[in-house]
């Protein structure tokens, strides 16, 4: 079921109420009930791959917590017979034994994202490398699989790691997975933020439900007013790219920004909205991401549950492993110092990157994506101590308004030059493509009609104006005192706002028959 | 004035207030089809019929284009009015005229067969123009059923405002002229032509795979006879003497619809061969190369079809009856203003 | 907790997909990358073309049968008539998008050399053996190429008809 759709408003509409008006014990089985109502829609196939994720999770966190149990167990029962040495050596043996219990269950949960998703890359690729003609199956890709499979590996580590119980009821721990609101787009959440919240009880609150309502109307603003409007242009210069180019490239950039922002961030407000309206807080997704100052601080800012998921579950994990630290002492030893520190940290980020742009698509252009954010990240990283001596040079720059938005522009720039990669879907093309920006940009072809790239004055000016309110509505919305808690406060303020917002998004959203109406741009991760 | 009492007035005033503007937005962005694409504006003119008819025509432009109300009634006393719009599927012809005959009791139900060709849903933008100017009944809502593309929902036509949000960047003066009234479009649902484009083109009609008219139309037919009966209608069949390539009528087609005419007894006039008795010149009588009549060419098949209505079947001579006379005569001087101001404009 | 428990049921969840994945994809994937085209004077022709880019290098036509679509008077579908072919375009007033190309005699030839009058075999050898499927007194072969298919019309065991159209989804 489509956010972007009657039968989802439809849906809310009963879901809501009914959440409200049974028992607060049953609150979470109406929630349980509704997810997999949600995700049904996507049909049974897909239904059957959340619920083998879910077990796989489940099940495996029992394994693993079970098994700490018979290990303080034993260790509780022997505590006078054995030595202190014989304690440790019993820990370290049952440590290895849950690892190697949660290897499996991690192989398994991947392996459920992976058989579907990389399948048809990797056997492709093959057969490019090796002139092999391996037919390349057709298999189904279930919604949002990339979510929920981080989300319950998540946890299962979590579980491993002793930072969180286990859950022993199935059902509860059901909702946690497939909790309908985030399946779709994420955020990524963690077991200890999310699960009390889903199972505790909760009171209808006017000033909460209407901000949660206003949230999710504007999320819907800059879906199908920003972003679909924004794709109707960004669709025109990726139709021809051999027309397009040039100074187009530069535009696409500028509009897929806006697109993809739009698309993203409003999927995560109408999510975020939808909790908060059933009275549970799900972390933020973004933080004002474009008004960073560096590649580091955007990646903060940006999608920042998937990007604490990989720093919490991949970065920190391989940097601090065993190999890793043989890896680190070894290269001191035979490369001096400077490269021997940072070789295992550099490691460790081009991995995480790697599989960040993997985790993004089965395509060469994300895995670029991700490896050229790696570089950007370590480059600045590089430059750190001379940007320290810069700044120590002229100390008074930093806080300099002139200086910070050009640190800004710059860092949206190259941000937007690297995410055209996701627009293309073709590494070549792309390169070629920011080539043509510098030698052949045709700023003649500025004041033609092909410039107005699909759409027509009202549109263009309704672009506009929408990215003005959005950018004032960001920048006097901070994520800890959002606009809509104290317009919320205020019902008659609240109810004008909402209908406002419901009548530009119902006119001058692009969405319906002959808009194609695209859905989240997230929607197939 | 209690609190309570308060807030649930003003909660009722908002409510009123939204339906209010959500009403009014609507009636400005829905299309009026009164400039162009006036074929949208048809099928609701119907309802402003202050007569009632003995002939009623359904079907798609080879009904609304090919036979004139007022030349019917002027040379034959015939009472009629073509329900006719843009690709209008034979489902539609059939929920149209069972709204029809729930208003009135003509003796005959003339149904152009081209449309016959068609057995699944077609066009959503076909769609909207015949269906949207149904009045709510329980015949549009099948009719709708019917009709839906992939991509259509029920919703958009109960509220078209979520089909024509869209229109904001397209809004021009007749949107706000039309707003709550518009001007009829249409002659007793004929809608005229006055251009003039001769038939050059000899191409006939691509060879087909299978040339055998769907079930789902036949059935439909079948239906449409049996609804005509049970209301004491005649049901004539009929092919309009236009044949273009891209709207070619195959012979196998005409055998099949004359078989089925011959089973059920209903009578069908293919007048493709007639165009020479009819005296069409396809140098004068159309607008578009032969594939529709302009109104000289209607001119001549109303003419000449309203004799032949009138030896075949059994119609009271209307003339001499105050309000048609009326109507009719009013429905003529229209027409020969038309006439005369495209007569003007050429020379 | 029994370790078997866990063990087998994560087994019964992986059988479970593969069981989806299998049934998932479903369709014979016999469809090739790429599109079927028509050559003519070194101007390649393809279904979805936007016919402008190619008007002119096709040449003057030798006939040329056009038709308005009800009330949509600037919609326009048009057969340019070029002797031993004919290309089908529908026009809506922006665009004019190619539609179907059909070979009308044996001057022409089709992929891989095909033309009317060709023996079925030729056909097999050419795009590979299939079922034929029968319509009005003809056999016909259905090819598909990416978003193009190349329908050929087979009598009595020769090509007598060749089209190149785009794929219905």
């Amino acid at each position: 079921m489509a956010f972007v759709s009657f039968a989802f408003i439809l849906f809310l509409v009963v879901l809501v109420p009914v959440y409200y008006l049974v028992p607060k014990k049953a609150q979470f089985i109406v929630l349980l009930a509704g997810s997999v109502f949600f995700y049904a829609f996507c049909g049974w196939r897909s239904l059957l791959y959340i619920i083998a994720a879910t077990l796989n999770s489940y099940l495996f966190a029992r394994w693993l917590s079970s098994a700490a149990k018979k290990e303080n167990g034993r260790v509780e029962q022997m505590r006078e017979t054995w030595s202190r040495d014989e304690r440790k050596a019993f820990r370290v043996t049952s440590k290895k034994k849950r690892f190697r219990i949660l290897v499996l269950g991690l192989v398994i949960g991947f392996g459920l994202l992976c058989i579907p998703k990389y399948t048809a890359f990797t056997v492709s690729n093959i057969n490019a490398i090796t002139g092999a003609s391996i037919t390349i199956p057709s298999l189904l890709l279930p919604m949002g699989i990339s979510f929920y499979t981080f989300q319950s590996m998540g946890y299962l580590i979590d579980v491993y790691r002793e930072k969180t119980e286990c859950e022993r009821n199935f059902a509860k721990y059901a909702l946690f997975v497939t909790y309908f609101p985030q399946l779709l787009q994420g955020p990524i959440s963690r077991f200890s933020d999310l699960s009390p919240q889903l199972l505790a009880p909760h009171d209808p609150e006017w000033d909460r439900m209407m901000s949660g309502f206003l949230r999710i109307l504007w999320g819907y603003f800059k879906k199908v007013v920003v972003a679909d409007t924004a794709l109707l242009a960004v669709g025109t210069i990726l139709s021809d790219p051999e027309t397009y180019n040039g100074i187009y490239v530069f535009f696409l950039l500028l509009l897929y920004a806006a697109q993809i922002y739009g698309d993203f961030t409003g999927g995560i407000d109408i999510t975020l909205g939808i909790s908060e309206m059933l009275g549970i807080y799900v972390k933020e997704n973004f933080d004002h991401p474009f008004s960073s100052l560096s590649t580091k601080e955007y990646w903060r800012r940006w999608h920042i549950t998937m990007g604490t998921w990989f720093t919490d579950y991949v970065f920190y994990p391989l940097s601090v492993c065993r190999p890793m630290q043989r890896f680190s002492k070894w290269s001191r030893e035979h490369l001096g110092n400077a490269v021997g520190r940072r070789l295992p940290v550099y490691f460790a980020t081009i991995v995480t990157w790697f599989l960040t742009g993997l985790w993004h698509g089965a395509s060469w252009n994300f895995i670029v994506w991700g490896l050229l954010n790696c570089l950007v990240i370590l480059i600045s990283q590089e430059l750190n101590p001379l940007y320290e001596k810069f700044h120590k040079r002229f100390p008074n720059l930093a806080q300099n308004t002139f200086y910070r938005h050009f640190a800004m522009i710059r860092t949206f720039l190259l941000m937007g030059f690297i995410r055209t990669l996701d627009c293309y879907r073709d590494v070549p093309l792309t390169f070629s493509q920011w080539g043509t920006m510098f030698y052949a940009p045709g700023f003649s072809r500025l004041f033609t009609e092909q410039s107005l790239l699909g759409l027509n004055g009202w549109q263009w000016l309704l672009l506009g104006l929408s990215l003005i309110l959005v950018w004032q509505v960001s920048r006097n919305s901070p994520n800890d005192a959002p606009l809509r808690h104290r317009i919320a406060a205020r019902p008659v303020a609240g109810i004008v706002v909402a209908a406002c917002l419901i009548f530009v998004v119902l006119i001058f959203g692009s969405w319906g028959i002959g808009f194609d109406a695209s859905q989240f741009i997230y929607n197939q991760f | 004035m209690s609190v309570r009492l308060k807030r649930i007035l003003a909660a009722a005033a908002a409510i009123i207030v939204l339906v209010l503007i959500f009403a009014f937005l609507q009636a400005l962005l829905v299309p009026k089809y009164m400039e162009s694409t006036q074929e949208g504006a048809m099928i609701a003119e119907y309802y402003d019929e202050p007569v009632s008819h003995d002939v009623l025509f359904v079907g798609d432009c080879e009904v609304y284009e090919c036979f004139i109300p007022s030349v019917l009634y002027q040379e034959y006393g015939i009472t009629s009015y073509v329900r006719g719009s843009a690709q209008q599927l034979i489902w539609q012809s059939y929920y149209l005229l069972e709204e029809m005959l729930e208003r009135e009791s003509p003796k005959v139900v003339i149904y152009s067969v081209m449309a016959l060709k068609y057995g699944t849903p077609q066009n959503e933008a076909y769609n909207r123009m015949t269906l949207d100017g149904m009045q709510w009944s329980k015949s549009k809502w099948n009719a709708i059923k019917a009709s839906m593309t992939e991509g259509e929902n029920m919703l958009s036509y109960i509220f078209p405002i979520l089909r024509f949000h869209s229109r904001w960047s397209d809004l021009s003066s007749e949107d706000f002229t039309y707003l709550f009234s518009k001007d009829p479009v249409t002659y007793g649902g004929y809608l005229p032509q006055t251009g003039v484009v001769p038939k050059t083109s000899t191409r006939e009609g691509d060879k087909l795979k299978d040339y055998r008219l769907p079930e789902t139309s036949m059935a439909y037919l079948d239906k449409m006879l049996k609804l005509c009966r049970s209301h004491g209608a005649e049901l004539v069949l009929l092919k309009s003497p236009t044949n273009s390539w891209k709207y070619w009528w195959y012979d196998a087609w005409d055998e099949q619809v004359f078989a089925w005419a011959d089973e059920h007894q209903v009578g069908y006039y293919n007048l493709i061969p007639s165009d020479w008795e009819i005296g069409l010149d396809w140098d004068l009588d159309t607008y578009d190369g032969g594939i529709h009549l302009n109104l000289s060419g209607a001119e001549k098949l109303s003419s000449w079809f309203g004799k032949i209505l009138k030896n075949d079947v059994e119609l009271p001579d209307r003339r001499g009856q105050a309000d048609t006379d009326d109507y009719y005569g009013k429905m003529a001087e229209r027409l020969n203003q038309l006439k005369e101001k495209n007569q003007n404009e050429q020379d | 907790m029994s370790k078997i428990k866990p063990i087998l049921a994560a087994l019964c969840a992986v059988l479970l997909l593969a069981v989806c994945a299998g049934c998932a994809g479903g369709q014979e994937n016999n469809t090739q990358e790429g599109r079927f085209e028509f050559v003519s004077g070194g101007t390649a022709i393809w279904p979805g073309q936007n016919f402008n880019e190619i008007k002119d290098s096709l040449g003057a036509y030798l006939t040329l049968d056009e038709s308005a679509s009800c009330a949509f008077p600037d919609m326009k579908d048009k057969v340019y008539g070029y002797g031993a072919y004919e290309v089908y375009t529908v026009d809506d007033g922006k665009k004019e998008t190619v539609i179907r190309i059909t070979l009308l005699d044996d001057s022409v030839t089709a992929e891989g050399g095909l033309k009317i009058g060709d023996g079925e075999q030729k056909v097999f050898d050419v795009l590979g053996k299939k079922e034929k499927q029968t319509a009005s007194g003809l056999e016909y072969l259905f090819y598909v190429k990416g978003k193009t298919v190349m329908e050929i019309g087979i009598f009595d065991g020769y090509v007598v008809s060749i089209q190149i159209m785009e794929k219905d989804n």
